[in-house]
């Protein structure tokens, strides 16, 4: 067993039920991140966005989460109570299937950062200017093994050399390990 | 005006307004996708209804966030109070949307994805974290001594509060006729707020607003649609109904793009006069027998100006004068030609009388909203009320409102003053231009009482928001001048004096001399003459000196002196 370590995890939990979709979130994010900061706004710059259509009473605040480079090859639906959402309602990735977490002028994948910045602020801006209390910001501590599995190690090697040939990852590990070094 | 998300994606694209000039042959929506502009063919459009139409639109432009304001039948048809809708909001009084339609205009379709710009950030978001922490707190304390709808913040809260007490009880039913004293009961309430909570699937919000004062209704069996403030009782009340009626008639009117209070007292006007067979069987041929079923077959003429419906579809006003046989005394509710609430009143508020004579937004919650609309009981009371009533644009509003008294000698009629009725009705009159020129919700500030945006900060939030150099006195000049305009365009319409007042049967008891002594006084304290007409002097201190060119050409005003060059009294009414 590995050494055990505490780690803070941000989470914010989304209550879909309590959005009234006002979007708040995405133009307060979008001030924060703007450069200088709040000197400008604009949703579509926004790491947070709130998937909504309205005639079906649907309103998900999804965060930007990691750049996928391809689109996922099948879509799934989800019906809960009654409502129909598009798999893509609950996705965080930044992707070539929609135009969301992207800088409109340059294309770039946006991410969030919880607003990381110093001095660090009480909570998310985007969770502050929600008043419904529809996103809630939680930090919790967790004690987690900071060594890796190795059958998970053994695994993810596995399919890579099923993918590329033992060689060619033997290769490379051994480049990697110089250039670390070198 | 509008709420919604329309504008705010408009200004996304680079835009702060949109002007229309000249009409298109067929009819067409208008695209304005950032900095591409297109005007496309929508002759697939023509009748659909205007929720309809913005669905279809973001589907044939595969632009699902694209914001659509639409019109439906109505305007398509220039029903004279035909609406521009846009989701939970729309644009009704003064019948835009026949414009829109006259110009073959279906709908104004934007999507915006530039950067709105903050010319000082740091003293800009300082005044919004203000704002927000003051709306928390009123969220939090309601003001005591008024009516629920009138002690929070946003538009009325129609669609979250049940007690319709106050509505049912104190406005009026039918064609603005009947009052109901009884008629709120434990059994209408249980009704009542079943049929809302079945209906209503969310509380809904216009961008960036902590206010929930819109919802989204699903009645069942028809699509959904939404709503805010008293469109909710218009239809119920008219027909003399109940709410399960009021919001599934709603529904349709929504989809034709129809004004919610004109349209209801329009359609109960109609059965009035049939009933006092100024109207006969063959006007209304066809009408079934049924109450509710008049009116949705009503509605439908009046939309698509079939038959009587194309005499109706230009407002009690003008159907009157059209049916004649003294059809003229049943359009009783009206003030410059125009449906207003339908309020009954025994004694007369001289503040209320300034500005329901004088305002030209045609209609009493585009005027009202600062000042209380009646004295609180006792001085304790009032003590309480002025302790944070930091609105206020100067002290003496304060003390005004300390002394006026529910009966008495400091009560109406005679009191607030003259005086201190002219600075009220200017007080709260100015707090409704500031939002149109801001384009700024009424809701969180001309309309409720101690509203989170006011006088003394409008000025900062311009300043660091905007970058123009404002103070209290620049914008005070500013908004008297957009204001003296509008006045200066209605009378080059042929407005005067005649046209300044409230309908004949809004309040029972009446004093003529008082009345004109207001007027006479409100006149002078606007800069008007004594016909209403903006004086030389004001134009020329306002910086509207074309005004004056062009009212001197038109014989409005003489070139001499401030009076009417000639007699417009008797002039044509149009």
């Amino acid at each position: 067993m590995g050494e055990k370590k505490k780690k803070i995890v941000k989470s914010i939990k989304v209550d879909v039920d309590k959005c009234n979709g006002c979007r708040a979130c995405e133009l307060a994010c979008s001030a924060f991140h703007a450069a200088p900061k709040y000197s400008s706004n604009n949703p579509a710059r926004s790491r947070i966005r709130v998937i909504h259509e309205p005639l079906k009473d649907i309103y998900v605040p999804v965060y930007a989460g990691e750049y996928a480079k391809a689109e996922c090859m099948g879509r799934d639906k989800y019906t809960i109570d009654g409502k129909e959402y598009e798999e893509c309602a609950f996705c965080r990735a930044s992707c070539p299937s929609r135009d969301l977490f992207k800088e409109p002028d340059s294309g770039l994948p946006l991410k969030c950062d919880m607003c990381l910045s110093d001095p660090p602020l009480s909570e998310p801006l985007c969770v502050q200017w929600c008043i419904t209390d529809a996103l809630i910001y939680e930090e919790r501590e967790e004690e987690v093994e900071e060594e890796a599995n190795a059958e998970e190690l053994k695994t993810g090697l596995e399919s890579l050399v099923n993918k590329f040939g033992l060689d060619k990852i033997m290769e490379t590990v051994a480049r990697m390990s110089i250039s670390k070094k070198g | 005006m509008m709420g919604g998300f329309w504008a705010p994606e408009l200004k996304y694209a680079g835009y702060d307004k949109v002007i229309l000039r000249g009409k298109s042959a067929s009819l067409v929506y208008l695209w304005i996708n950032n900095d591409k502009v297109e005007l496309r063919d929508a002759s697939h459009l023509r009748g659909k209804g205007a929720v309809e139409t913005a669905e279809l639109i973001r589907q044939e432009l595969k632009e699902p966030k694209a914001q659509v304001a639409a019109i439906g039948l109505a305007g398509e048809n220039r029903v004279y109070f035909a609406s521009i809708e846009q989701g939970r909001s729309s644009a009704s009084r003064g019948g835009i949307g026949a414009v829109m339609g006259d110009k073959g205009l279906k709908a104004i379709v934007v999507r915006g994805t530039k950067d709105v710009h903050i010319a000082r950030p740091d003293a800009f978001m300082e005044l919004c974290n203000e704002v927000l922490k003051y709306i928390k707190h009123r969220e939090k304390n309601p003001i005591p001594g008024v009516m629920p709808i009138l002690a929070g913040l946003g538009s009325p809260q129609e669609m979250k509060v049940h007690d319709e007490k106050w509505h049912t009880e104190n406005f009026m039913w039918g064609n603005s006729r009947i009052r109901r004293k009884d008629f709120w009961n434990e059994e209408v309430e249980k009704k009542w707020t079943g049929t809302m909570e079945s209906a209503r699937t969310r509380l809904i919000s216009c961008y960036n607003c902590p206010m929930k004062c819109g919802a989204t209704l699903s009645v069942p069996g028809l699509p959904t649609y939404m709503m805010k403030c008293f469109s909710k009782l218009t239809y119920t009340m008219a027909a003399m109904s109940d709410l399960d009626f009021g919001l599934k008639i709603a529904q349709r009117a929504t989809e034709y793009g129809v004004d919610a209070y004109s349209t209801p007292q329009v359609m109960a006007f109609a059965l009035e006069l049939y009933e006092a067979a100024i109207l006969t069987d063959d006007d209304m041929s066809g009408m079934p027998s049924d109450n509710e079923g008049k009116f949705y077959w009503l509605l439908d003429r009046i939309v698509r100006r079939e038959g009587i419906g194309d005499v109706l579809a230009k407002g009690t006003y003008w159907a009157a004068q059209q049916i004649g046989k003294g059809a003229e005394a049943y359009a009783h509710n009206n003030i410059k030609k125009h449906e207003q609430l339908p309020l009954k009143l025994s004694m007369l508020n001289p503040i209320y009388f300034l500005m329901y004579s004088t305002g030209e937004k045609i209609n009493i919650t585009q005027i009202e909203g600062q000042f209380p609309q009646a004295p609180f009981a006792t001085r304790e009371e009032r003590e309480a009320f002025v302790k944070d009533w930091v609105q206020v644009p100067d002290e003496k509003f304060k003390q005004y409102f300390l002394d006026w008294e529910p009966r008495g000698e400091k009560s109406i009629p005679y009191y607030p003053t003259v005086e201190m009725s002219c600075n009220i009705v200017d007080w709260q009159e100015r707090m409704h231009y500031i939002d149109d020129a801001l384009g700024m919700c009424a809701g969180l500030s001309s309309f409720p009482l101690k509203p989170p945006y006011h006088m003394h900060n409008f000025p900062q939030f311009i300043s660091s928001g905007a970058g123009i150099d404002m103070d209290e006195a620049k914008l005070t000049q500013a908004v008297k001048r957009y204001r003296t305009l509008v006045r200066a365009i209605n009378i080059r319409r042929g407005m005067r004096r005649k046209d300044d007042k409230p309908p004949v049967n809004h309040w029972k008891k009446r004093f003529p001399d008082l009345e004109k002594e207001l007027l006479d006084a409100y006149y002078k304290f606007k800069g008007w003459n004594h016909q209403g007409i903006p004086t030389k002097e004001s134009l020329h201190d306002l910086g509207l000196d074309y005004v004056i060119e062009d009212f001197v050409k038109r014989g409005i005003l003489a070139d001499s002196q401030d009076e009417p060059a000639k007699d417009f009294s008797g002039s044509r009414e149009n």
